[in-house]
């Protein structure tokens, strides 16, 4: 257990860290770049100064459209080139992949699972990061734009009868899978083992302490105010679930891994599409009532009102599902332009600033973190309010 | 119960939930107005105005009905 709160405590402390570690991060690699591209560099020396940005544009948005996540050395002088650099390094960190990249050449692959002819499962490592046609029982297929497609040997995509490029049918366990299981796991045990400390005694120790206030606010200020005394103890278990991993994601996300699980508009569909069925299944006949045959009401308006009340009842998930993920992957395309900046100016008066500008938005999306898992439990609970509320008739 | 600041508290959320209700609600409405002014042409893009005004007026009615009732 002891080991368990070290663990949190040290993924807190590494991400108040993780800001400033990222900004080096760039750094870095411009340094280790530098010997590998002189020879690009020299060659292009001779060009004008025009053609000579161009070039270093194109070349950069073509090893980056391969997936590889590495920049080229791109002269200070040359802004556009280095604009075009932190444009693809932010949407290479915002997009899912076939491999779990840490730092450097520091990563492992993970499996790929297809089903194309038959069920097909290999490693990720046969992509050779993107670069490479992997064969796999005499079928080949590329990653191209963060995605597999059928290709022949020399890696020619294959196209079907209406022209379009053929993707087989595509169960990866991909970083943001991975991060959803990690993720589960790592509550399962930490919750359990939170649990357990109860049977001993009923002064939370451990991770409970942190976690036990938490756990009491979701039930005081939002579980019973909301759905009501007599109903809530069926919801408490869904909405504990969804307020700890949307804001451990959420978490997760703001390490330099590049984690963005939560920012994934199919993650944030799929739990969305879970409180619209809980909320629809454990709908009571007042709760029915109000949206086909409204009381209170003229009669002719009761079917004008169930339409409205029915058009409300599908836009409630998109409005959960929209807020989260555009709440997530905003924070991290701000935070990460604001990084950019320091790379593009490349000097320490725009350096300094810009590096405090960027821990001040690192510390508000903590909170955003926190915030939006709180929000979604939050209206969670209302929609189920509604569907268990029994109305006393006006 | 101490009621009334906690009460608050829940109401303003409540709100911002809204916001992005009547968002995706008046751009689904405008989605769906060019989808049928492009399948039945006409010289005013009518089916767009009436299916924005319709999300709007809908968005108002969710506002209102959100609204404390006592």
């Amino acid at each position: 257990m002891i080991s368990k709160f070290t663990a949190l405590s040290a993924f807190v402390g590494f991400m108040f860290f993780s800001a400033p570690v990222a900004a080096q991060d760039h750094g870095h690699e411009d340094a280790h770049y530098e010997d590998a591209h002189q020879n690009d560099a020299h060659s292009n020396g001779a060009n004008t100064v025009e053609s000579h940005s161009s070039e270093d544009h194109h070349d950069t948005h073509d090893t980056h459209s391969e997936g590889h996540g590495h920049a080229d050395f791109v002269p200070a002088s040359d802004t556009e080139g280095r604009k075009a650099v932190v444009k693809e390094t932010v949407k290479h960190h915002l997009a899912d992949s076939y491999d779990f990249h840490i730092v450097g050449p520091v990563g492992f692959p993970l499996p790929v699972i297809l089903i194309d002819n038959g069920l097909k499962i290999f490693s990720s490592a046969k992509f050779h990061h993107g670069e490479s046609v992997a064969t796999v029982d005499g079928e080949h297929y590329k990653i191209h734009h963060s995605k597999i497609y059928k290709t022949d040997a020399e890696g020619t995509m294959l196209l079907d009868e209406a022209g379009n490029h053929i993707k087989p049918l595509d169960f990866s366990i991909t970083k943001n899978v991975f991060m959803i299981m990690f993720m589960a796991v790592f509550m399962f045990f930490l919750f359990r083992g939170v649990a357990n400390t109860y049977k001993k005694s009923l002064v939370p120790s451990k991770a409970g302490r942190f976690l036990e206030p938490l756990i009491v606010l979701i039930r005081d200020e939002i579980a019973i105010p909301n759905i009501g005394e007599k109903h809530y103890k069926r919801y408490m278990s869904f909405l504990l679930t969804i307020f700890f991993f949307i804001w451990f994601l959420n978490l997760a996300g703001m390490t330099p891994l590049g984690v963005n699980v939560t920012g994934n508009i199919a993650v944030t569909v799929s739990l969305a599409l879970m409180t619209f069925f809980i909320t629809q299944f454990s709908g009571k006949k007042d709760y029915w009532m109000h949206i086909f045959w409204m009381p209170g009401v003229p009669v002719l308006l009761r079917p004008v009102l169930a339409v409205i009340e029915l058009i409300g009842l599908v836009v409630k998930p998109f409005s959960l599902t929209i807020r989260l993920y555009a709440n997530m992957l905003a924070g991290h395309v701000v935070i990460m332009s604001i990084l950019g900046l320091i790379y593009i100016f490349a000097s320490y008066t725009a350096a300094v600033p810009f590096t405090g500008l960027t821990l001040f938005l690192y510390v508000l999306e903590l909170l955003v973190a926190a915030l939006q898992a709180y929000i979604f439990t939050m209206l969670a609970s209302l929609y189920f309010g509604a569907a268990v509320e029994e109305h006393d008739h006006h | 119960m101490a009621d009334s600041p906690e009460k608050n508290d829940r109401k303003f959320l409540r709100f911002a939930s809204l916001g992005v209700q009547m968002a995706v609600l008046i751009y689904a409405g405008s989605e769906l107005g060019k989808y049928l002014d492009a399948k039945y042409p006409s010289d005013k893009n009518w089916y767009t105005m009436v299916c924005i005004l319709a999300a709007v007026a809908i968005s108002f009615y969710q506002l209102i009905r959100e609204m404390p009732k006592d």
